[in-house]
């Protein structure tokens, strides 16, 4: 039980974190029309957070041979939410602009540790018992 | 095994032997001058009231307290004028101890504890004859392959009649359980001389007689043994029981 | 039941932190907050300091006069970089240039931009006489061979160049001859002109309607005159003397570059001071907290480490189980500190800066590793130290006493 909540947890809490921090104090460059790249980096970095997160609901009720499953898929996601606002989308381009001040790297922290916190996971859940 | 062709030719040693402590700003001689020899199979109980210095000899002759005076020599060599790794060697080569108190490693299972005297000067064993070839112990990754040092641990839990707990850790077992665990963690090394201090502290009459058959075999093959006790069954094994008073040492 | 291969000594470390895990954990994060304070802290400092020398480096001037009213404005410009506009004319600026104990004088112009184009910030726009320049130039040229030529454009670290080399300014693309290297001052979101340029620039925003100042002025329009005071000259007493050359001079402003810096470093070092007392303090309560678990734990493990000694280990073995244990936590715990400080440290580089109102340079990557290795070496030094003070009574040769006492 206690090897769950570590598995499960945090994809929960940064998927939230993930979904949240876009919308809110991490938001994107306001006052542009039409929408700057930023907005939808921030679009779809909910998108994932959502993911991520539904994903962290369900790994509480599954068996722990799936939670494996779930945490790989969570660190995936991760590294999708790394790759939109530096490689695939991208944010605003001025060094001064809100998104690329706050959002970018409120985003690439939370990936990182998302990431970071699914493979731990994968991996302790994946050797546990097994021996 | 080789013996120093001295004019000492026992196994063990113990002139003059004599630890004094000071109680109340009085002195008084834990242990006053002791004389023991002890060779390769002879198997010796010492009796006595406890505080009369039983545990202090033993000590002393492990060489884990300095003695005011006198010598121990083991195998023709002075226990007190060994360096720190000559005598950490003769610990755990020659010497096996069996504690009164509980020693056993609590981070580590029955199994690992027994393992461990073996593994300390690791470097030594490996260069060992051993009857099972150090090759097979080798290849770590392949778990299938027989450990021969975990196969003797289990032996030897095997004979004292806990092989059941080797994967247990020892907060999950019972005080005869740990004691006889130690008794086997002692023998892991093969040891010339076995100082046993209570071996049977704790044991139920059935444990004790697992344990002292064992301790009567191993002299029989050529162990010296030398067991501090209160047990009346435990001397019936022992070859002849020493008296020890107020730090003296006689024959009853 | 399948055999694993045996334990050995190396191995024994590790078993006994997996066997006490809740000592293992709490030596772990303290460890993890001792380095992640002491980077993060020392980053900080350091990057401030790399500011300030920057700034002080590109503010070469010991005296600005601009228009009056704009002191507090050039100042903002200088300091914090929130781009403005504001001008006088050139007659005004020549016959201050003539002014008692002037040695060298040249004359600025600042533009705001507009906000680019959709995505970026105003910038300011820079314009510079390369003639009489004593202030840019010597900067430019270690960056930049040749001229900025008319209507070529040299930006800051921090404007945002389109991929053809070319930055969009009043509904115009002007080429980008150089960008210069990052100096974590308001001079990063600036683009510096030519002089000449100025009028183009003028007629650019006209055009967008967007003036940003009236056409009679383009080419006359002088926002500061930044003044290189002669020996023996306190740039207070320039700016008495000029306040004299004309009854209306005394309106004009005057900005103190070098008193800038001071209060600059004034600010900047209370921070750093600020900054070295908290981690100062978070270090003597951690190394508190860490001998407090030390010491908790030597009675508990005396029997382990007499019963080790019984068995035959050595002195060494039984400091080489101690040393090792402490070793892996803390290699553990500072690697994880500086990962958590660097995710906060280098991502927010630009938004703490910002947030900080002070010059703030990060530094380059040889320095940060540095200071990466210093901060694990800190922490792990303190850590195994720490363990060593308090279990040195362990590895005493009488041990077995300690275990008797403890019966």
């Amino acid at each position: 039980m206690k090897k769950t909540i570590f598995a499960s947890v945090p994809s929960v809490l940064f998927g939230a974190l993930i979904a949240i921090a876009p919308q809110t104090f991490a938001h994107a460059c306001s006052g542009h029309t039409p929408f700057g790249a930023c907005h939808y980096s921030q679009q779809i970095a909910t998108g994932i957070g959502i993911v991520i997160a539904v994903l962290g609901i369900i790994s509480f009720f599954v068996a722990r041979q799936v939670r494996v499953g779930i945490n790989i898929a969570v660190a995936v996601n991760s590294l999708l939410l790394l790759a939109v606002p530096t490689v695939l989308i991208g944010v605003c381009k001025g060094q001064m602009m809100h998104c690329r001040m706050v959002m970018l790297p409120t985003l690439i922290v939370l990936g990182v540790l998302a990431l970071v916190c699914a493979i731990a996971a994968a991996w302790a859940e994946s050797r546990a018992k097994t021996a | 095994m080789e013996h120093e062709s001295d004019f000492r030719d026992h196994l063990l040693v113990v002139s003059d032997l004599t630890k004094r402590f000071r109680r109340r700003g009085k002195e008084f001689d834990a242990v006053s001058h002791v004389d023991l020899d002890l060779d390769e199979g002879d198997f010796v109980a010492i009796v006595g009231r406890s505080g009369n210095g039983k545990s202090t000899l033993i000590t002393m002759i492990a060489g884990l307290t300095r003695p005011t005076c006198g010598t121990v020599r083991v195998q023709g060599r002075v226990v007190g004028e060994m360096t720190d790794m000559e005598l950490s060697r003769l610990r755990n080569r020659t010497i096996g101890f069996v504690m009164q108190s509980q020693t056993l490693l609590s981070n580590l299972t029955v199994l690992d504890n027994v393992v461990l005297p073996a593994v300390l000067f690791a470097e030594r064993h490996s260069q060992r004859p051993a009857d099972q070839s150090d090759r097979i112990g080798r290849p770590d990754a392949d778990g299938i392959v027989p450990d021969p040092l975990n196969e003797k641990a289990m032996q030897l839990l095997e004979r004292l009649g806990v092989a059941d707990l080797a994967g247990s850790y020892p907060r999950e077992l019972s005080g005869g359980e740990m004691r006889r665990v130690s008794i086997a963690r002692a023998l892991m090394n093969d040891p010339r001389l076995l100082i046993a201090d209570e071996p049977t502290g704790d044991l139920d009459q059935e444990s004790t007689d697992i344990v002292m058959t064992l301790l009567r075999q191993l002299a029989d093959a050529g162990t010296a043994i030398l067991m501090v006790t209160h047990d009346p069954e435990a001397l019936g094994y022992a070859d002849y029981a020493l008296r020890m008073d107020a730090g003296v040492l006689s024959r009853p | 039941m399948s055999m694993e291969s045996h334990i050995t000594l190396r191995s024994l470390p590790r078993e006994n932190l997996k066997g006490k895990p809740l000592r293992t954990a709490a030596l772990t994060i303290v460890v993890t907050l001792l380095s992640l304070a002491l980077f993060a802290g020392s980053m900080l400092s350091m990057n401030l300091d790399n500011g300030m020398r920057s700034m002080e480096r590109r503010l070469g001037a010991d005296l600005m006069v601009v228009p009056q009213n704009s002191a507090s404005q050039a100042e903002a410009l200088l300091t914090s970089g929130s781009p403005g506009t504001f001008y006088f004319t050139r007659d005004v600026a020549s016959a201050i240039s003539k002014a008692d104990g002037v040695a060298q004088s040249t004359e600025q112009v600042y533009i705001s931009s507009l906000a680019a184009s959709c995505c970026s910030s105003k910038l300011q726009i820079i314009g510079y006489d390369p003639a009489t320049d004593f202030v840019i130039q010597p900067w430019l040229s270690s960056q930049f061979d040749g001229d900025v030529k008319d209507g070529q454009i040299v930006a800051g670290a921090g404007v945002n160049v389109s991929a053809d080399g070319t930055i969009e300014l009043y509904g115009r693309d002007w080429p980008v001859v150089a960008q210069l290297a990052s100096t974590g001052t308001s001079l990063d979101n600036s683009v510096f002109v030519n002089r000449a340029t100025v009028p183009q620039m003028v007629e650019a925003s006209a055009q967008v309607s967007h003036r940003v100042m009236p056409a009679e002025y383009a080419r006359k329009a002088v926002s500061a005159v930044l003044i290189k005071v002669a020996d023996g000259y306190d740039p207070h007493m320039v700016a008495r003397s000029i306040t004299r050359l004309d009854s209306s001079y005394g309106k004009l402003g005057f900005v103190y570059p070098g008193g800038i810096t001071a209060s600059t470093k004034v600010s900047l070092g209370s921070l750093v001071g600020y900054t070295a007392i908290v981690v100062a303090v978070l270090w003597v309560m951690g190394v508190i907290v860490l001998l407090a678990v030390f010491f908790s734990s030597v009675n508990e493990r005396k029997r382990e480490f007499a019963s080790l000694r019984i068995m035959g280990a050595t002195r060494g073995m039984l400091r080489g189980v101690i040393v090792r244990e402490a070793l892996i936590v803390s290699l553990a715990g500072s690697v994880i500190g500086v990962a958590l400080a660097s995710l906060i440290v280098f991502p927010f580089s630009t938004l703490i800066g910002r947030q900080l109102q002070l010059p703030y340079l990060q530094a380059g990557p040889l320095v940060v590793i540095g200071m990466i290795a210093l901060a694990v070496a800190c922490s792990v030094a303190i850590c195994v130290a720490a363990s060593m003070l308090a279990m040195r009574r362990l590895a005493r040769p009488e041990a077995y006493m300690t275990l008797r006492e403890g019966q």
